[in-house]
């Protein structure tokens, strides 16, 4: 499947990765054995076989010239391995003694060691020995010949070129063969994601990346996406569920009006009945109005970029108002509305949007509570910030319907049969978070909404501009 | 007669727009392009205009634009289905003297023109009156004949705006932007509960009403016949 499209395997940035491998590898090896070659065959080692050879044809000359010949003789004999070619040859070349067939040619007496080709008269059967080599004149006028045989560390040097080559194509094929292997298991769990990502795109939102516990880098983004694709689809899922509470908040008012329209068309008989008829409908639709209305204010207040008009707001201040312009109307249903707000509390933020946060719980709970209840507003200091909770003792809410119920539209089944819209808390919360508050509902007898300002949002008393 | 000048590109809304206001004894001429409204505006002149937000040819921001340029100040109501606060506070920048968002109730629309043709009662006055109703905003008390009327702060503003505003209609919303300056209508009948403790207080039993509800649109206080 892949190599069927060569130049878009070798695009792939695991070939690339298996191409950069195998020249670190390739590299590292001839290194090591160019190091090790080098050693064998190099400069270091011909010096110390040429300072030997010195050495030694020093020896024999000095016990030449006192008429000594045992150093020479010694050497001949204690050549087991036929390292140390020595011999004695006439100055027309002639060998008289040793074990070197011959002068090599071109030689200089007295010249440095230099690199010759000898044949052993005892080596059967005969063949060139390489040899690094001097000759010297002895007193008697014969040529000395001192030699030392390189066999060794050609040998050495042949065993290092042949490691070299039998260990690198075995190291070089191994490593492909590696690379290859998790390359294409790369590639193909890369294919594998893009399959799924399709499917996704595609529509199937409850597709997820495959992943296999194994910490690597791929898995762990395998499981950040995995975990953005749940929250997505809860976020979608929740709002097709706007979406469908929207629809039927809207369509109930609609389809009273057009039912009822349609009644008094064909039954009114009076002015009066068609009149009466058409209030219900323009109630209705104010309803419906309202409803849209509240929608957009909601999604108004999301795209509000914070900060924008944002003000030194007194919360205090704000709190007493609202429970001024809410007495009455508890008055009326004979709910207590009591308001403490003692603590002088500067918040950064927009009045009107703070006012309208509050406003709304205190509509809700004025809205809820049946009559005779109490409602109870009350600002709060403490080390950890500042809250404000507005209690009642209506039905309050189930702990399972708690967190649905700042979603648009959710209302608690209990409170069906109240008029409201249920976007009050919705619209608290949008509030709320644009100017980094926190809502919640607290699990309590009856209903307890609670506005918590943490330090970070308050003002304290030295930082006021004013 | 009042001449109003309609540039709203909706036929269906312009024709019941018209029809309601000559029901109140205007004169209205109706335009449904921008540019051209606008030309009418400056050669024939009108008492109050009445712009669309959304216009062919041009944007119902640019014509109050250019007639304030011009030095024009013919008071100017803004109708728009665009309901977000931002854009009613463009509308009032741009020139607009009052703003009111699609749908509206046509007598919100009535009131509002009212509103916007009285000439405001001077404000140097230290006392307002109608008919028996006496307010001290000096002494901030209030009197209808000769019996003292208690008044909670919020109560006398209210009554205020209604007695400089009085013989008029004012709707929910006119009074909820006005008295208490919230950019929000609550859902809940607040300005009703208000309304209802200050009109307790003002007719008492026996007393010929003064503040009347109508047709549930709004409230209006008058002298007693």
């Amino acid at each position: 499947m892949y190599f069927a499209r060569p130049i878009e395997w070798v695009r792939q940035s695991a070939f690339r990765y298996v191409v950069v491998l195998l020249t670190a590898i390739t590299v590292t090896i001839g290194l090591s054995f160019g190091f090790a070659y080098f050693q064998t065959s190099g400069n270091e080692l011909i010096k110390q076989i040429d300072d030997l050879v010195l050495q030694e044809a020093a020896v024999i000359s000095e016990g030449a010239s006192l008429g000594q010949m045992n150093a020479y003789e010694e050497r001949v004999r204690q050549d087991p391995r036929r390292v140390k070619p020595t011999a004695i040859f006439s100055t027309d070349g002639h060998r008289l003694s040793g074990n070197v067939q011959e002068l090599p040619p071109g030689m200089e007496i007295g010249a440095p060691p230099q690199r010759v080709s000898i044949i052993r008269t005892d080596q059967v059967p005969r063949h060139v020995q390489n040899a690094r080599a001097v000759v010297r004149l002895l007193p008697d006028g014969n040529i000395l010949f001192v030699g030392w045989s390189t066999a060794d560390n050609e040998q050495a040097a042949s065993m290092v070129q042949r490691g070299l080559l039998f260990g690198l194509i075995p190291a070089l094929a191994l490593g492909l063969a590696a690379s290859l292997f998790f390359g294409l298991n790369a590639h193909k769990r890369v294919t594998e994601m893009q399959r799924r990502i399709s499917q996704i795109v595609a529509g199937d939102l409850k597709q997820r990346l495959p992943y296999r516990n194994a910490q690597d880098p791929i898995d762990n983004l395998a499981q950040i996406v995995n975990g953005m694709l749940d929250e997505m689809q809860t976020f979608i899922e929740d709002l097709a569920a706007v979406g469908d509470d929207i629809a039927h908040d809207l369509r109930t008012p609609l389809a009273r009006v057009r039912i009822g329209l349609e009644r008094a068309r064909r039954n009114a008989t009076t002015l009066e009945a068609l009149q009466g008829a058409a209030d219900r409908a323009i109630s209705e639709l104010d309803h419906a109005i309202s409803i849209v209305t509240a929608i957009l204010r909601v999604r108004e207040i999301e795209q509000t970029r914070r900060l924008q008009a944002f003000d030194e707001v007194e919360l205090a201040e704000l709190v007493c108002e609202v429970g001024d312009l809410y007495e009455p109307i508890a008055e009326e249903k004979q709910l207590t509305l009591t308001v403490q707000a003692n603590e002088k509390l500067v918040v950064h933020g927009d009045r009107d949007l703070i006012f309208e946060a509050i406003a709304n719980l205190v509509d809700n709970a004025v809205k809820f509570t049946p009559e005779c209840g109490s409602i109870d507003v009350c600002l709060t200091a403490s080390p950890d910030g500042a809250a404000l909770r507005v209690s009642d003792t209506g039905p309050g809410v189930a702990e399972s319907e708690r967190s649905l119920l700042v979603q648009r539209f959710y209302r608690a089944d209990t409170s069906r049969h109240t008029k409201g819209l249920g976007l009050g808390l919705t619209l608290v919360a949008a509030i709320t978070k644009l100017h980094g508050f926190r809502f919640d509902v607290l699990p309590t007898q009856g209903f307890t909404a609670e506005i918590a300002f943490p330090p970070s949002t308050l003002i304290q008393g030295d930082d006021r501009t004013i | 007669m009042t001449k109003v000048i309609l540039i709203e590109d909706d036929k269906d809304t312009a024709q019941d727009i018209c029809a309601e206001l000559k029901d109140y004894g205007y004169a209205v001429d109706w335009h449904a392009d921008g540019a051209e409204g606008l030309e009418q505006a400056r050669v024939a002149g009108a008492d109050i205009l009445i712009v669309d937000r959304m216009l062919p040819g041009m944007d119902g921001l640019t014509v109050i634009d250019t007639l304030r340029r011009e030095q024009v100040r013919t008071p100017v109501l803004v109708i728009s289905a665009l309901s977000a606060v931002n854009d009613r506070v463009r509308g009032l920048r741009a020139g607009g003297d009052d703003y009111l968002t699609k749908p509206f109730a046509i007598l919100e629309l009535v009131a509002r023109v009212e509103a916007l043709l009285r000439r405001p009662a001077d404000i140097s006055l230290k006392v307002l009156r109608v008919g028996p109703l006496e307010l001290d905003l000096l002494e901030r008390n209030a009197r209808r004949g000769e019996r003292l009327i208690e008044l909670l702060p919020r109560e006398f503003r209210l009554l205020e705006y209604m007695m400089r505003h009085c013989e008029q209609l004012l709707t929910r919303g006119m009074l909820f932007e006005e008295v208490w300056k919230y950019k929000f209508v609550p859902d809940s009948n607040l300005v009703d509960v208000h309304m209802g403790r200050l009109r307790r207080k003002i007719d008492a039993a026996g007393d010929p009403p003064m503040i009347s509800n109508v047709r549930g649109e709004g409230f209006v206080l008058r002298a007693p016949d």
